[in-house]
């Protein structure tokens, strides 16, 4: 067998990828849902500081 | 700025539509033709990237009112969108690298899309470091005003530089180049960034004006001043 015919036959279609699939959909809800939890923290902690009897 | 819970269902709306567009592109939309299940990023890069053009625009307003009609509420508003398109915009860098690396070979390319995306999240994350190192609020607000209306420049540049300049990045996605098949979950996950988006952007501008006000306060008075005005 020559060394061409080993090689993985070059088709232009890519197969596989799952996973920089779950990479991009996992870096985006870390990425959002942590935007969202600081957010949220960030409003209450604030209203709450300002609700205090002083 | 209100206290109505609006914010918080727009948020889980927002979310539950990223929920169903997620399950609906990966487990239920047809594998493409030449990408195969690489594309699938697609519903969520695209929609990433369109949120952030949109997010920068209400930040590009909002600086044009802030200065011409003043107001710390669209200074509020200003802070809250200057934060959220430099999240999506960080976001859709980290998404196109993860695609670009099976497709195109390389994590990350200096070519123009990529280049100007780069410059418009350093740009507008540097306006967010400058609003933390200004104390005198009304010079922050001018400031930060005067430096998004100045780096709004890059949003039509990143928009167009795939047309106008010899890119390895795609031209823009429409319903006239997107397969039927792709539709529905890009758009349901588009909806979803933005109506999480608009929730956050309106609690993010309320935490902003209330900071601002506790900052614009005047000092309580101090003991012996309250003693020497009572006697």
């Amino acid at each position: 067998m020559n060394e061409m015919t080993e090689m993985t036959e070059m088709t232009g279609v890519i197969k596989g990828g799952w996973e920089y699939v779950i990479a991009a959909y996992l870096a985006s809800a870390v990425i959002l849902l942590g935007y969202a939890g600081s957010v949220v923290w960030r409003y209450r902690r604030e209203r709450s500081r300002r609700d205090a009897p002083r | 700025m209100g206290k109505s819970v609006w914010p918080f269902g727009l948020t889980g709306l927002g979310l539950a539509l990223l929920a169903w567009g997620t399950t609906w592109g990966l487990g239920f939309a047809p594998r493409e033709a030449y990408m195969g299940d690489v594309q699938r990023i697609m519903y969520v890069h695209v929609p990433t990237a369109w949120n952030a053009m949109l997010v920068l625009t209400f930040a590009f307003l909002c600086a044009l009112v802030s200065l011409l009609r003043g107001g710390w509420v669209w200074d509020a508003r200003l802070e809250a969108a200057i934060e959220a398109g430099v999240v999506l915009s960080g976001l859709v860098c980290i998404q196109g690298s993860i695609w670009a690396r099976p497709t195109w070979g390389v994590w990350w390319d200096w070519d123009p899309r990529l280049t100007t995306t780069a410059v418009l999240l350093f740009g507008f994350g540097g306006i967010l470091a400058l609003r933390q190192f200004v104390d005198d609020p009304v010079k922050r607000a001018v400031w930060s005003a005067v430096a998004v209306v100045i780096a709004y420049v890059d949003v039509p540049l990143v928009y167009f530089s795939v047309r106008w300049w010899n890119s390895l990045h795609q031209v823009q996605s429409s319903p006239e180049t997107v397969s039927r098949a792709f539709h529905w979950p890009l758009r349901i996950n588009a909806f979803g960034v933005l109506f999480l988006v608009a929730g956050l952007l309106e609690l993010r501008a309320r935490l902003a004006f209330m900071r601002r006000e506790t900052e614009l306060a005047p000092p309580p008075p101090s003991e012996t001043a309250v003693a020497a005005a009572t006697r």
